[in-house]
């Protein structure tokens, strides 16, 4: 099998967006932000690129394949021609994977050699098929010549990059970004935590159909992530009550009690408020019967304070105040 | 405008291999927008060129239009101006013959009165032949009379000379007369017995 070109460890930074890019873009142009996995689409068109602008749309849809979620895209975009409309989107991939190391030693974070044969051995991630990226976890910065001791490895198979970049081209999408929806989100939730002035350590949840991304973010760091083996698709759907939903949901929730447990009782600290994004919007019941087994308050975030801190406003006809926390993780590509 | 490229938390994925190369879709927007321009410019030059010959057509056709009209009227004028001279000449004529010296009509009536039977006149002609360089004191005139007289060369001539001292004893010619000359007599073509003559009378008027 050919190597994708873009397979390799990178060390925090995969592309930087070019100096020409900023040159061509129009002051008029348009924004369309996307966040695009488990058949779920969450779209938002802005006055402009970046920098303060106005949305002046939101869009959800729905798709079960790559042909539908062209047509979606290109729904939302109003783009028939082989034109390209800029965007940013952030993506979740088949396979994609999401690593927390530490090490003792900061100069280890810069080894190369060294992370390579980590990934391979430890995590049983083969470099030379997947795209993988390092970054630090106690800022989401990309690794520097000052090295840390938290780590993050965060990727995908690069076939599978490979497909959703085309399959974004196909759909009309020019992607000056191509993030990774969780660890975008990721960077939201510690973005939104700092402005909400959440002092406490968070759980942030993120449920996927095969399994759930554990989280704990604290002061602008990721203490704590894990994947567990559960997934929405584990949860019954159709004709079933919701009593026999969530007692399929009981799994899920010994093993967040005994990692919660053990994590306040290593750092002393009590959680106090559960972060949960849950894609598929007709299983939103599930984040309420979570937080009430585990105590912990639900955020439910105020969209529209947050985004002015990035002076991005709600245009006209664009209600902000009924948006679950799904939609975190499209504002997240919006607001630094 | 555009964010930065290591915002935190932030990592782009994107592979710029497989990416359309927007440079080159730039440039080529560029390519093409020159060669739009060029186009608009030649086309304007075009335009301008085409315009200007509309203009010199238009006023190349006014002005011929405009010599037509002239040229119709000028050929009028000179046709006006022909009869004018050819009417003006004939009123002159008439005129210097009023005006002159010799009382056409007294002068007429003596040489008919004179007029032997077997002359015939054609026509008289009375002409003012002084030349002004040499100054004299009167006015000479000539009097030219065709004809024709049935009679051989001989008694032709005869009669000619009679009507000639005939001429010189008028009352009203005798002062004014000074000469008479028989310019031509010959014979008429095809008729044996008729001469055709003309005779030129000299008259001087002080």
């Amino acid at each position: 099998m050919p190597q994708p070109k873009s397979a390799g460890l990178f060390l925090g930074i995969c592309e930087t967006i070019t100096p020409y890019s900023s040159l061509i873009v129009s002051p008029l142009a348009k924004g369309y932000f996307f966040n695009i996995g488990e058949g779920s689409i969450l779209a938002a068109r802005t006055s402009r690129m970046g920098g303060a602008m106005t949305i002046e749309a939101l869009e959800s849809a729905q798709y079960n394949n790559a042909q539908e979620l062209k047509a979606a895209i290109r729904k939302i975009t109003g783009n028939r021609t082989t034109a390209l409309t800029r965007s940013y989107c952030a993506i979740q991939l088949d396979g994609q994977f999401f690593h927390h190391a530490t090490f003792e030693n900061p100069d280890k974070s810069r080894d190369v050699e060294f992370l390579q044969k980590y990934l391979k051995t430890d995590l049983r991630v083969d470099v030379d098929t997947n795209t993988v990226a390092a970054m630090n976890a106690m800022d989401g910065s990309p690794l520097g010549a000052m090295g840390t001791t938290e780590l993050l490895f965060l990727g995908a198979p690069s076939e599978a990059f490979g497909q959703m970049q085309d399959d974004l081209i196909d759909a009309g999408l020019y992607t000056e970004e191509l993030e990774m929806s969780i660890v975008s989100t990721l960077g939201g939730i510690l973005n939104y935590a700092a402005f909400a002035e959440m002092e406490r350590p968070i759980l942030v949840l993120a449920m996927h159909s095969k399994q759930t991304e554990f989280f704990i973010c604290h002061e602008g760091r990721l203490d704590l992530s894990k994947q567990i083996n559960f997934g929405f698709d584990q949860i019954p759907q159709g004709d079933v009550s919701q009593e026999d939903a969530i007692a399929a949901l009981e799994p899920l929730l010994k093993d967040l009690q005994s990692s919660t447990s053990f994590y306040e009782l290593k750092q002393g600290d009590m959680l106090r408020k559960l972060f949960f994004i849950n894609f598929p919007k007709q299983l939103e019941f599930v984040e309420q019967h979570l937080s009430d087994a585990l105590g912990l308050e639900l955020i439910k975030p105020n969209y529209e304070e947050w985004l002015a801190t990035c002076e991005i406003t709600p245009g006209k006809g664009v209600d902000m105040a009924g948006l679950g926390s799904r939609w975190l993780s499209l504002f997240s590509l919006m607001c630094d | 405008m555009s964010r930065s490229g290591n915002r935190r938390w932030h990592t782009n994925f994107r592979d710029v291999s497989k990416l359309p190369n927007l440079e080159e879709v730039k440039q080529q927007f560029m390519v093409s927008a020159i060669v739009l321009g060029l186009a608009l410019v030649l086309m304007g030059f075009y335009i301008m060129g085409k315009t200007e010959r509309i203009i010199v057509d238009e006023q190349i056709h006014s002005l011929e239009q405009t010599f037509a009209e002239k040229e119709a009227n000028n050929i009028a004028n000179i046709a006006a101006d022909a009869a004018f001279q050819e009417k003006s000449a004939f009123i002159q004529e008439i005129d210097d013959f009023y005006r002159s010296g010799v009382d056409p009509v007294a002068l007429f009536l003596a040489i008919s009165s004179k007029r032997p039977k077997d002359l015939v006149f054609e026509s008289f002609r009375l002409e003012n032949v002084s030349d002004a360089t040499l100054n004299e004191e009167g006015e000479l005139y000539e009097v030219s009379l065709d004809g024709f007289i049935r009679s051989g060369y001989d008694e032709a001539f005869q009669a000619v000379k009679v009507f000639g001292r005939q001429l010189e004893k008028d009352p009203y010619l005798e002062p004014i007369f000074r000469d008479l000359e028989v310019e031509k007599l010959t014979r008429g073509a095809g008729m044996s017995k008729m001469m055709t003559f003309t005779i030129v009378i000299k008259l001087e008027i002080s």
